[in-house]
């Protein structure tokens, strides 16, 4: 045992357990989120990043075509909406307030 | 006399924001005539734009204080420290040291510490993208070399401490969901953005020590022994699985030289 109170296998060991319990892959993709355009209803987009930037809560018709809510990833595109409307990765042209 | 634009420019724009203020020599509407209504509506656009900026920047802070209330202290800011660089969503970076100052609201010492949290989360919103690999180096470190490992903290990570419950103030008055944790005593909060979200943290102290200590570059021994030094029931195992696993830590930054071989051996 080192003076120092902590020996290199100690600290060795309890790395390795830290490293063990993390999921982090698993975690990670399951917290992963994608930006899914066409999806949110009026007033509920999402964007939110302080000034010159808060678009969030500006859309105007529901499913806005440019406006859009962060989703888990992989969700957007099989998200299933009224009248065969469905997400994208992409702005989309449909439902576009008048302007 | 006539003066450069240069001149007129610098005039125009101290103008602009000054509590005493005249309509600069050489501003003049198409008729000639010098109109200081007309100059303050470019005064006023340019106080309001900012106080806007501010409370896009400090939500919280504005609904602690109430709109009115946070629109005269940000006349006041803008006053004090107007921008030096064009960028909106980069303003105010000294409005937690402002309002710690400012006599008014010396009895509320807590607001410079939520708006420093404030600001310590627009960071990170606008920080850089890095994805996190801290766990796979780990994992092909030789045990040997464990405690000489040094990290690179993730780009957006930031502990703000404070003695006041600071991360409640802000989710409360942010109007973030989810249970407060208590309503008194000191915090200490970790903000990271390890994918497109700003996440918050209230940590111990021990795990913020921790983590500042690794995040100056100590390396992993090194922090491990100060913090148990400094705190008894210091758990490294379950700290380091923390900043693992909220992506607190980008990767590993320098290690003995085995680890570079194997590194690039893979």
């Amino acid at each position: 045992m080192s003076n120092k109170g902590l020996s290199g296998a100690v600290l060795a060991s309890a790395v390795a357990a830290a490293v063990m319990s993390v999921n982090a892959p698993t975690t990670a993709q399951a917290q992963a989120k994608e930006k899914c355009y066409g999806v949110s209803l009026a007033g509920e987009n999402d964007c939110k990043a302080g000034a010159g930037t808060t678009c969030a809560g500006t859309s105007t018709v529901d499913y806005q075509g440019n406006a859009w809510t962060l989703v888990p990833e992989g969700t957007c595109e099989s998200m299933e909406l009224p009248d065969g409307r469905t997400g994208s990765l992409t702005p989309l042209d449909r439902d576009l307030p008048e302007a | 006399m006539q003066r450069s634009a240069e001149q007129v420019l610098r005039d125009f724009s101290a103008n602009l924001t000054a509590q005493k203020f005249e309509v600069p020599a050489g501003v003049m509407g198409r008729n000639g005539a010098v109109s200081t209504r007309r100059f303050e509506v470019y005064r006023n656009n340019v106080l309001s734009s900012l106080c806007d900026a501010l409370a896009a920047n400090f939500p919280a802070i504005q609904q602690l204080l109430g709109a009115a209330y946070f629109r005269a202290l940000g006349v006041e800011y803008v006053r004090h420290a107007p921008p030096t660089q064009p960028v909106l969503s980069e303003y105010g970076s000294d409005f937690p040291a402002f309002l710690r100052a400012f006599p008014p609201l010396q009895a509320y010492p807590y607001l410079g510490d939520v708006a420093a949290l404030e600001w310590a989360w627009l960071r990170a919103y606008h920080g850089a993208d890095q994805v996190c690999t801290a766990l796979e180096d780990l994992r092909v470190v030789e045990p040997e070399v464990i405690p000489l490992v040094r990290f690179q903290a993730h780009p957006t990570a930031q502990i703000i401490s404070s003695g006041y419950p600071v991360h409640d103030i802000f989710r409360k008055n942010r109007n973030i969901e989810g249970e407060g944790s208590r309503e008194s005593g000191p915090q200490h909060v970790l903000v990271v953005r390890p994918q497109l979200h700003v996440t918050t943290h209230d940590i111990p102290q021990d795990k913020a020590f921790f983590f500042n200590c690794l995040a100056s570059g100590a390396a992993l021994g090194e922090a491990a022994e100060a913090s148990l030094s400094q705190f008894k029931g210091f758990d490294l195992e379950q700290a380091l699985a923390f900043l693992l696993q909220v992506g607190a830590l980008a990767r590993v930054a320098s290690c003995p030289i085995e680890f570079n071989q194997r590194a690039t051996g893979r």
